[in-house]
């Protein structure tokens, strides 16, 4: 124990200071009441031992002084005193003292004393200590209660999203069939009356640059409308394939099964730079799930791994690895879809999953294809992750439970 | 003669679009609102495409085709649909739709070929009667219309 011993007696304090330090204490001492509060506030003694009549700041009023300061710890005081009147030493325990010792004192009582200081100061300590560890695992599991409560927060949000995004692709498929519609047979109107046009207009020999200038230009134009058509088109789509979610057609399915025409269905995509690698489990167990959706879920993290690597290898003999791998790990079946692209940077982990999320130019991706597959994949129960792969690249993992 | 069409569709714009278009491409064609009116079309001109939407108030596209294959097994019916499920597409199947073409149309050459393929078909099996005619003359023709 680190204990304070001030006492204006030069005879009585190396008495004192000699025998804790025989008892194995650590002392530090100090004559005068200004110089104790000094040296509390730099030690932080777990025990203090007050002279009752000090000069300029006495034994009483330190007490209070300590018992003031929020900023210390636990200190048990004992004061030093040379008489007993009831009056004092009542004034003394209000100040805030444990104990107090009348000298002269035996040895032994004394030791005793301070140890029972010891004691106290020790539970006082391990208290603290573990206040302390409450109060680190109150804040841990605040957090953890925050975080999960702004997951769910979001998980709501994206459930509201998707409903209403399910509804707006109804609403604006007609208007887009129309607009793409007509854009083709203008398209075709175009077509059949800019040479007879172009044969009046050299005819006539008026106006003829600005004519022209239309001429050349509307194509164009049509061809623009036509683009913004098909980008709303294939956005409109990727709600739509969200919004199907379990429309009671799950039966047993075996995943491998589905990796394969996944991997048919992205032969265009995947065959002129990429090797894929299977490693898939045999007699893996069967999940309980509409094999049209699984398909689009592998589908989606193909051609994902696809595009990625598409732009990672250039070269020409270059060739990226799409890795899938399939196992049964307890009542689960996992799903691993591995790349060797640049993978995902690490601040953009948490966003991939976000609807119109996408690192593809606006033409080739609308930002919908891992929002589906995340819903997809949460309709059957199962789990999806990601994380980027020591070697390089993405890699994705999904975990369905087996059907019963 | 001209190849007739039935466009049916509740929405006004498509039905105008697709009519527009197709006639253009040198079709007759016919507009109706839904599946009641469509057969009511049916029955005043002999028509030899249908393409029909699914979802329409008063009839809708499902009963449709099944009222044609019905009433007039000899016209083919093409489904557009903008709400696309397995259980709408298999229905347009089972009651004997040529193919079922999913809006927004994107690329109107899809419903372009699906009715060239139907009637490269109907005139198909008129040149088989034509032949059979020319064979035997007793044969009375100019019943296919239905």
């Amino acid at each position: 124990m680190k204990i304070l011993v001030a006492e204006s007696d030069t005879s009585l304090r190396s008495l004192l200071v000699s025998s804790l330090r025989g008892w194995g204490h650590k002392v530090v001492t100090v004559e005068a009441g200004r110089k104790a509060w000094e040296s509390i506030v730099q030690h932080h003694p777990d025990i203090a031992l007050l002279d009752w009549a000090m000069p300029r700041l006495d034994g009483i009023n330190l007490c209070r002084r300590i018992r003031k300061e929020e900023n210390l710890s636990y200190i048990y005081i004992i004061m030093l005193t040379s008489g007993e009147r009831h009056q004092d030493i009542l004034a003394g325990f209000s100040a805030g003292m444990d104990d107090y010792i009348v000298r002269p004192f035996n040895k032994d009582i004394f030791r005793c004393r301070v140890s029972v200081g010891a004691r106290v100061a020790q539970y006082d300590k391990e208290l603290t200590g573990k206040n302390e560890e409450l109060r680190t695992q109150i804040a841990k599991i605040e957090k953890l209660a925050e975080e999960r409560s702004k997951q769910l927060v979001h998980a709501e949000r994206m459930a509201t999203v998707g409903l209403l995004s399910a509804g707006i692709a109804h609403e604006i498929n007609n208007p887009t069939a129309f607009i793409a519609g007509n854009i083709q047979t203008l398209e075709r109107f175009c077509e059949d009356l800019e040479p007879l046009l172009r044969e009046q207009i050299s005819a006539q020999g008026e106006n003829t640059h600005k004519m022209e200038f239309i001429l050349e230009e509307t194509p164009k134009i049509i061809g623009g409308i036509r683009n913004g058509v098909t980008r709303i088109s294939h956005i409109v789509r990727g709600l739509k394939g969200f919004c199907c979610k379990n429309e009671n057609l799950e039966a047993a399915c075996d995943i491998n099964t589905c990796i394969k025409q996944a991997l048919d269905l992205c032969h265009n995509a995947l065959k002129y730079h990429i090797t894929v690698e299977q490693n898939l489990a045999e007699a893996l167990p069967y999940i309980k799930a509409d094999p049209q959706q699984i398909d689009q879920v592998l589908v989606n993290l193909f051609v994902n791994a696809a595009d990625a690597m598409k732009d990672h290898f250039k070269g020409e003999n270059e060739r990226g690895i799409l890795s899938i791998e399939t196992k049964s790990v307890e009542n689960t079946v996992l799903v691993t879809v591995g790349d060797t692209g640049p993978g995902i940077p690490e601040n953009k982990l948490n966003d991939i999953w976000k609807p119109f999320f996408t690192t593809k130019p606006p033409d080739r991706g609308t930002g919908l294809g891992l929002f589906t597959v995340n819903g997809l994949v949460e309709s059957h129960d199962g789990r999806i992750e990601v994380n980027n792969k020591s070697s390089g690249g993405a890699e994705f993992t999904i975990t369905f439970p087996m059907a019963s | 003669m001209k190849v007739r069409l039935l466009i049916v569709d509740d929405e006004s714009e498509i039905r105008e679009m697709l009519s527009r278009h197709f006639r253009y491409l040198g079709f007759d064609v016919g507009t109706a609102a839904d599946g009641i009116e469509a057969l009511e079309k049916l029955a005043e001109a002999k028509t030899e495409v249908v393409v029909t939407d699914i979802m329409m108030p008063r009839m809708d596209g499902v009963d449709l085709l099944r009222a044609i294959r019905d009433e007039y097994p000899m016209v083919h019916a093409i489904a557009v649909t903008g709400y696309v499920t397995l259980d709408n597409a298999i229905a347009c199947m089972r009651l004997g739709a040529d193919t079922c073409i999913f809006k927004p149309l994107e690329d109107l050459g899809e419903l372009e070929e699906a009715i060239a393929a139907a009637v490269g078909q109907l005139k198909h099996w008129q040149e088989k009667l034509k032949m059979l005619q020319a064979m035997n003359p007793a044969v009375s023709g100019g019943h296919h219309g239905r």
